[in-house]
């Protein structure tokens, strides 16, 4: 069965359900579990623009649409969160924080996408003294994203072509 | 234009796009994210993406754009992915739903496959696994469509299962029976659950009551006691060389069952009212109350080890 990666809590269950959902998938897991995932290492890099325009087909087009997609959602996912944090409400800042993470690993930006999925860990356990101090960290990192991002567009106008 | 052209659709019952193109549905409440998802199984199998940004939107756009398959994220404010998955079953059998988890949830996946979703995919595996997951999950499911065209051509369905005591089996025999439950009066979910549970209810009893003897009066004395006389007798003569036959019969009007039990039976005569629970106390009231409910004909034979069970197809479903 290739079709399918997992981390399963209980892989026994994880793998008989999957095994009953696709016809021809085996019981069994394979031989290797993937290894647990760990938040980026500090050093992660603000942006893998390979690794980006690989999974954009090295679409320009599309690039530069993912670009102003970006700059609205991530501008109102931050407001959400500032507001969160504001009143102290740690359930309506877990919502933006994983919404954000999940876009932040789209984007292969992997700095941001770590301070992101520390934040939601600490809005979920209800930790907002440590949230108040990470949030400016995932601010600066989200700029530094932005400025390497625009880099990127700059790199590879729409103009010539659409391809890179 | 050439990827599109090599791995054009061929399959005539598609909804296609005008260019011949699989039209599919992406959910999730990230912009970014779902262009990014669309944009993958776009470029690798040429399908034709349409969004949506939450279970709800989601719904309609199955209704207005008719994708032969749902990818969805699964935290969505308002109607999240599981809720989608569920509704989107009831709603659209045919269509399936594939999950994109977050990164590292898997425990919220398989409740997702328990909603029935045909599969899932980490985020952070999609550019490896998302065009190949979807293409396979959407054979899959052109298999079952064609069979349920080939079950709608169905004239009779005559079958005939023989069980032991072993309740374990009676639900795969419940859900086999269910699928050739297609004809327009039959087919709707209400009529195929309640048909279902009449059946179970009454290879239950055939197998409790009829062949292990065991009464509904020590079962009210707790489960315990009931379970455990129902195992010792499952491997005790002369119980245990019983055996409970079905047979069934389905046609455009009207499906009818008739379970047999191989136990002493019961005088049906000493029920002069079917809802008179003091005299089925060895029968299963609430079960023979579920049957006689749900189905339009119950009669039993003269010996009282034969049900015989008759759902018609409802009028207004146009019998054929």
């Amino acid at each position: 069965m290739d079709g399918y990666v997992a981390k399963p809590v209980r892989p026994s269950d994880l793998w008989a359900a999957l095994a009953a959902a696709v016809p021809g998938a085996s019981a069994v897991p394979p031989a290797e579990d993937e290894p647990p995932e760990l938040p980026a290492a500090p050093d992660a890099v603000v942006l893998d623009g390979a690794a980006l325009l690989r999974r954009l087909g090295g679409n320009a087009g599309l690039l530069a649409r993912i670009l102003v997609l970006f700059e609205g959602d991530c501008g109102r996912l931050l407001g959400e969160m500032q507001a969160a944090l504001a009143e102290g409400d740690a359930d309506r800042l877990a919502r933006p924080a994983h919404t954000l993470k999940g876009t932040l690993g789209n984007l292969s930006a992997g700095a941001s996408c770590a301070v992101a999925v520390r934040l939601e860990a600490l809005a979920r356990r209800g930790e907002l003294a440590e949230a108040q101090r990470v949030f400016p960290q995932l601010e600066a990192e989200i700029g530094r994203l932005r400025t390497a991002l625009a880099a990127l567009g700059a790199a590879h106008p729409t103009s010539s072509g659409e391809r890179v | 234009m050439t990827a599109r052209l090599a791995q054009a659709e061929h399959d005539p019952e598609a909804a296609q796009g005008e260019d011949g193109a699989v039209t599919f549905l992406v959910v999730d409440d990230a912009p970014v994210d779902r262009l990014i998802a669309g944009s993958i199984v776009e470029r690798a199998l040429g399908w034709r993406a349409v969004y949506a940004e939450d279970g709800r939107s989601a719904l309609a756009a199955i209704e207005s754009e008719k994708p032969r398959i749902v990818l969805t994220d699964l935290n969505m404010p308002g109607m999240g992915g599981l809720e989608l998955t569920a509704a989107v079953g009831k709603r659209h059998p045919l269509v399936p739903v594939v999950l994109m988890t977050a990164f590292g949830n898997e425990e919220v996946a398989l409740r997702a496959l328990r909603e029935g979703a045909a599969s899932y995919v980490p985020k952070k595996s999609l550019d490896d696994l998302l065009a190949p997951t979807l293409e396979q999950v959407l054979a899959v499911a052109r298999v079952e469509r064609r069979q349920q065209r080939l079950l709608g051509r169905l004239d009779v369905a005559e079958l005939r299962f023989t069980l032991d005591n072993d309740r374990s089996l009676v639900p795969a025999v419940v859900t086999h029976l269910q699928q050739y439950l297609v004809c327009p009066g039959l087919s709707d979910p209400t009529t195929k659950t309640r048909v279902g549970v009449a059946l179970e209810e009454a290879l239950l009893n055939a197998i409790y009551h009829g062949n292990l003897e065991v009464s509904s009066e020590l079962r009210q004395q707790g489960e315990e006691p009931f379970h455990r006389l129902a195992d010792e007798r499952r491997r005790l003569a002369p119980y245990s060389g019983r055996r409970v036959h079905v047979a069934a019969r389905i046609t455009h009007d009207e499906a009818s069952f008739v379970i047999r039990d191989e136990g002493p039976g019961f005088d049906p005569a000493a029920l002069p009212d079917p809802t008179d629970f003091a005299n089925l106390g060895r029968v299963g009231r609430r079960g023979l109350l579920l049957i006689r409910t749900f189905m339009d004909e119950v009669r039993y034979n003269p010996t009282g080890n034969q049900i015989t069970l008759v759902k018609r197809a409802r009028e207004e479903g146009g019998t054929l």
